[in-house]
């Protein structure tokens, strides 16, 4: 049953309706069964595991109360240990032994450990750090251990959750399962709101960029250039809306049900250092693994040489948590390596970018506007086709970037300080670097393998130029861009406040034609019923 | 909670009266492909036994003779092969109610469904509908299923119809009035042939499904006194290397067909492999060569078969 399915749709409409009619003393087995029914709808055999975590949990949360140090450390370690072996023994399995063979393979001995034949549980990821959170928190004397085995039970099952996150902690989950929760009409409607705002996000957006996506990623070879940037670009938009759609719903239905979930995303496209680009992705992972890793590890406040080691250490893990892949490996230790270089070449960068900003902030205003329709006009060769082939990608850029510089010139106007050109630039171009980092470190998670990885940067870089269109429909090629455009104008209005507060102060037409708007929109998304890409992990 | 439900069912219907709205009483061109559905059916209801009804997809539509077939067997034909988009379960549920006693049913599948595929149909289901609205009573499960997943993607067409002008057609678009008499589809048959070789593919085994769906409708058909064949699509073989392993697989096909599906078969797949001149646009659309000689191959077959010839 995927959230953007008919068939949980029809469930979610059935459980919400049941839910309030209920009686409070009965609801939690309720949620309980439809957790576990949601789950096994799946595969029905894995629900063992999600009892067993279950059990392990609270057998060792209940063990540890009132237990010396050493005891408490112990049955810590133990329930670390057998979770985590579920989680290896189904998925890093096999990729640990393919490696030790081809390592063995090397040395010329004999390693004839078969592959496991097995079908990864859904969710198995996520739950499973739920699940270690508790007895964390446990342990760490944060929270009290829980008697209810069924509260318990639910915590680690919450359907909202349990396929993708976000990764709920014991200190802010299990306390709201024990909660009574009235109906709250706007409560209920803004979170409707926001499943709808996460259903075109998957569905419009990010299954509209697939199709150009797809096609770059499963023929690396074939594309070249400008194509091939589009294609990054398009992808790092695509899992944004992917996954973030798939936590607005998840987060929107917990809302419909009383349910504060933890945040998952903070525009992270609007991030002006890759450090600040993680404190901002997939907020509930990193979180995870800055308490309960990077943290004890000594964080941030630490030499250099351990600094690096930490942060290796946590982005390595974070990449393989993603998948049992080299590739995966490869961009978790690309994010590290850019927050290591972002850390010991800070100043020097922040001294570089003030000087060459402030000299742009010298620039009178008129030149703007000359140097701005200058490149506009030099750009025209490649309009109408007087420019080499080869050259016209790069002429549309000095379009672009003459009409940017026209454009800074109108919002200069008169403007000091903060929202001075030189600093909205400076700005500008922190998240134009940081996003382009990122980008090209998630090419590794696409592709296929590190050969197509490389394959598609090295492409990249090449003078040929293959078709940018990639042999779609030009409007379908516009629509993309149009949506991207959308996606980050909206980013950008967030950033100032909630749209959906910002709508509801409206007259009731125009909330009603804002609703209608996003309905209609979601009517033009992609309905294959695609898998959301976090479902993997 | 009242509140709530009531104002998002009014949102609901609203949004439901912009869909039904856009794909059912948008302007629509009338001479669309899909619409000679109506003309079959009106075929099925009004053509007098002794009959022969033939059911499957375009390449049926395509490259097949009824007039030829009427005149060696001395049966009036039905030819009833449209388009793949609307599924073999649909292929049988929209002849069903039509069959008489002492009718002589033909069921041709393309080899591309035996595994399944499209079983419950893809847009063109929804397309159908808006044509032939009686078409909606035909439904079966999978049908409904297809008709709910493909209804977005419908009204997005059907919007984008409305805001865009339509492209000119030319002769090589198919079309309604493309159809003769007995729903054979003649419009190609002067035109210069563009094959595009596409599609050459074949499964080795037969779906549960199909498998179901085949063996149902031979048990329907004794219960009404009808005489039920199986026949073969045609189908181009790839040239070089790949001609070993299509063998293959439509040699696994055969077999499986013959083990699973209890009903009598005019002939073999072999029996319809033809080489590329004989086709048109697609490795399932004949010419006008190709369909004269599927269609005496066929007759020559259906001579071997239980099927007496009134001639």
């Amino acid at each position: 049953m995927l959230f953007n399915s008919p068939e949980f749709m029809l469930f979610f409409s059935a459980v919400f309706i049941a839910y309030y009619l209920l009686p409070f003393r009965f609801r939690w087995a309720f949620m309980l069964a439809a957790s576990y029914f949601f789950y096994m709808s799946w595969k029905p055999e894995y629900a063992v595991l999600l009892v067993a975590s279950t059990f392990i949990i609270y057998s060792s949360a209940l063990l540890m109360e009132g237990r010396s140090m050493r005891t408490r450390r112990l049955l810590l370690a133990a329930s670390f240990f057998m979770n985590l072996g579920f989680l290896f023994f189904f998925k890093y399995f096999n990729f640990f032994s393919r490696n030790l063979k081809d390592l063995f393979g090397i040395i010329n001995i004999q390693y004839n450990v078969p592959e496991l034949n097995l079908l990864m549980p859904v969710g198995i990821s996520f739950y499973i750090l739920q699940a270690l959170s508790y007895t964390m928190d446990v342990y760490r004397g944060t929270r009290k251990a829980e008697r209810h085995i069924g509260i318990l039970a639910l915590y680690v099952s919450f359907f909202p959750v349990i396929l993708s996150g976000p990764i709920e902690r014991s200190t802010n989950l299990l306390p709201q399962l024990r909660e009574e929760k009235i109906f709250d009409y706007d409560r209920v409607t803004d979170g409707l709101k926001l499943v709808a705002w996460g259903l075109f996000q998957k569905l419009v957006i990010a299954d509209r960029l697939a199709i150009y996506v797809n096609k770059l990623f499963s023929s690396p070879a074939s594309y070249e250039g400008f194509a091939v940037l589009i294609g990054i670009y398009f992808f790092s938009i695509q899992i944004y809306c992917d996954f973030c759609g798939y936590s607005d719903i998840a987060i929107g239905i917990g809302q419909m049900m009383g349910y504060k979930l933890v945040p998952n995303f903070k525009r992270p496209f609007l991030s002006a250092s890759i450090s600040d680009l993680w404190r901002r992705w997939h907020m509930s992972l990193l979180s995870w693994f800055r308490d309960y890793l990077y943290i004890p590890l000594g964080g941030s406040r630490v030499s250099s040489p351990r600094f690096f080691i930490n942060t290796m250490l946590v982005c390595v893990i974070s990449g393989l948590w993603h998948g049992a892949q080299w590739t995966f490996i490869l961009w978790g230790a690309l994010n590290g390596a850019f927050i290591f270089i972002g850390r010991i070449t800070g100043n020097f960068r922040q001294r570089t970018r003030d000087l060459i900003f402030d000299l742009i902030g010298r620039v009178p205003m008129r030149a703007y506007f000359v140097s701005g329709i200058s490149m506009s006009c030099f750009s025209l060769l490649a309009i109408f086709k007087l420019a080499p082939d080869m050259f016209r990608p790069a002429m549309w850029a000095v379009f672009a970037a003459g009409l940017l510089l026209v454009m800074l010139g109108v919002i200069a106007s008169g403007k000091t300080g903060e929202s001075s050109p030189a600093e909205a630039l400076k700005r500008v171009w922190m998240t134009f670097v940081t996003f382009n980092l990122f980008s090209f470190s998630v090419v590794f998670f696409r592709a296929a393998s590190v050969k197509d990885g490389i394959t598609i940067l090295s492409n990249l870089l090449t003078l040929k130029q293959s078709d940018v269109f990639m042999g779609l429909d030009k409007a379908e090629f516009i629509s993309m861009l149009g949506l991207v455009a959308f996606l980050f104008a909206v980013n950008i209005m967030q950033n100032r406040g909630s749209i959906r507060e910002m709508i509801r102060r409206k007259p009731l037409w125009m909330r009603w034609a804002a609703y209608h708007l996003l309905a209609l929109g979601i009517l033009l998304g992609i309905y294959k019923t695609s898998m959301f890409i976090y479902f993997q992990f | 909670m009242k509140r709530f439900i009531l104002k998002f069912l009014i949102f609901i219907a609203m949004i439901i009266s912009y869909l039904v709205g856009v794909i059912y009483l948008s302007p629509i061109d009338q001479d669309i492909f899909i619409a000679a559905s109506i003309e079959k059916h009106k075929l099925l209801e009004k053509t007098e036994q002794p009959r022969i009804i033939f059911i499957g997809g375009s390449g049926l539509a395509f490259g097949f003779d009824s007039g030829m077939v009427r005149d060696a067997t001395g049966y009036n034909v039905v030819n009833m092969g449209l388009h793949g988009g609307l599924g073999p379960q649909f292929y049988v549920n929209e002849v069903k109610p039509y069959l008489r006693d002492g009718d002589i049913l033909v069921f041709m599948l393309e080899y591309i469904f035996y595994d399944g595929l499209f079983f419950g149909g893809r847009t063109t289901l929804v397309e159908l509908s808006i044509f032939y609205p009686r078409s909606l009573l035909y439904y079966s499960k999978e049908n409904i299923d297809c008709y709910f997943e493909n209804l977005p993607i419908t009204f997005q067409r059907r919007l984008r119809g409305i805001f865009t002008k339509s492209k000119k057609r030319n002769e090589y678009n198919y079309r309604r009035s493309g159809f003769d008499e007995h729903g054979d589809y003649t419009a190609h048959l002067a035109l210069k042939p563009r094959l595009d070789k596409m599609g050459q593919y074949v499964p080795r085994k037969v779906s549960g499904k199909v498998e179901i769906l085949m063996n149902d409708l031979s048990e329907f058909c004794k219960k009404k006194n009808v005489r039920l064949y199986l026949a073969f699509p045609t189908m181009n073989p790839p040239s070089g290397n790949p001609e070993k392993q299509f063998r293959d697989d439509l040699g696994s096909l055969y077999s499986d067909i013959k083990d699973k599906i209890k009903i009598e078969m005019i002939g073999s797949p072999y029996d319809f492999l033809y080489p590329e001149e004989y086709y048109f646009d697609t490795v399932y659309h004949l010419n006008a060569a190709g369909r004269e000689k599927r269609t005496r191959d066929l007759i020559e077959q259906m001579k071997k078969t239980s099927m007496k010839f009134l001639k």
